[in-house]
């Protein structure tokens, strides 16, 4: 049953993922491309995490993935919050 | 220790998020806000078992449906709000 | 034979002019750069109604292309802020002269994209920590 839910965890974190891609490719804002990579590695992770039998609970380089994807978060929000300082109309 | 901080970290990012994510539907009223707000709501819970489950309770005790079904809600919901928003 | 409109054009339109009141006031008040109209001079010029061509020269004043001044009436004057937005309505009136049909295909392609694009606009706006004017 777990490695039914990894998958589901995988495939569910893919496809914002995706998404997130194309809006990036059409908006042209960065903060896109951060959210792209998150997902995309909360994807890899439950990946691992079925190909090992084990997930972040147990097993530390799995969950190093889900705090790269927290990071790539964070980074994204603060670069657009310094890009775009002003409180203003585009 | 360290590892206690680092998920305390990853909730709050994902807590944050999902707070953000609110105060934007609430003055926007866009749908996609309103799902992924939900998605974020439900890693941040997925985030915060996890410290539970490391931290709080005994290595009998495992809280992984605890944990996964809560993200899985969460991010189900967000592929329909996706989905459906991008005409 | 129509030639397709370059990046400048299509972007000054993307990004500043939404509706075709703004695209007609806006070289409507060109026209006449050192002329102040206000908003019935350019509803009875353009036969459109007054709650359009405020709403329009709002708009516009707001991305910086037109200047208001106070004043009862309020009046609008063309008065881009930035020179090369200048030359690039100066390019923008000589093509709808002779490419009408083009600016107006290329401004509903534009108003599509725009809805399609507004939820994940919104979505990147929510991360603004100050927020943003909607």
């Amino acid at each position: 049953m777990k490695f039914y839910v990894w998958g589901v965890l995988a495939m569910a974190s893919l496809v914002p993922a995706l998404f997130f891609l194309r809006y990036w490719r059409t908006s042209r804002d960065r903060l896109f491309a951060f959210f792209a990579i998150a997902f995309g590695l909360m994807a890899v992770e439950w990946l691992l995490a079925a190909l090992g039998g084990t997930d972040e609970a147990d097993h530390f380089q799995v969950l190093l993935l889900r705090i790269l994807a927290f990071v790539s978060i964070i980074v994204g929000v603060l670069d657009k919050n310094r890009r775009e300082r002003r409180p203003s109309g585009s | 220790m360290i590892a206690a901080i680092i998920y305390a970290a990853c909730a709050l990012t994902s807590g944050g998020c999902a707070w953000l994510l609110a105060r934007g539907y609430h003055s926007s009223g866009a749908r996609l806000l309103f799902w992924a707000t939900w998605c974020f709501v439900g890693l941040t819970i997925d985030n915060i078992v996890l410290f539970i489950d490391l931290s709080l309770t005994p290595s009998t005790v495992d809280l992984f449906y605890w944990r996964t079904i809560p993200a899985a809600v969460g991010l189900t919901v967000m592929i329909y709000g996706l989905i459906w928003e991008s005409r | 034979m129509a030639i397709e409109l370059d990046a400048e054009i299509r972007r000054l339109l993307y990004e500043r002019i939404a509706s075709y009141e703004q695209l007609e006031a806006l070289l409507l008040l060109r026209a006449d750069a050192g002329q102040s109209f206000s908003v019935p001079d350019v509803a009875e010029k353009l036969r459109i109604d007054e709650s359009s061509v405020a709403a329009a020269l709002e708009e516009l004043t707001a991305l910086r292309l037109l200047e208001k001044q106070a004043g009862s009436p309020l009046s609008y004057r063309f008065a881009p802020v930035e020179p090369d937005t200048m030359v690039a309505v100066d390019r923008l009136a000589a093509l709808y002269a002779e490419q009408r049909l083009e600016i107006i295909r290329q401004m509903s392609a534009n108003a599509i994209e725009r809805l399609r694009s507004s939820a994940a606009r919104t979505f990147a706006d929510a991360f603004l920590l100050r927020g943003r004017k909607p």
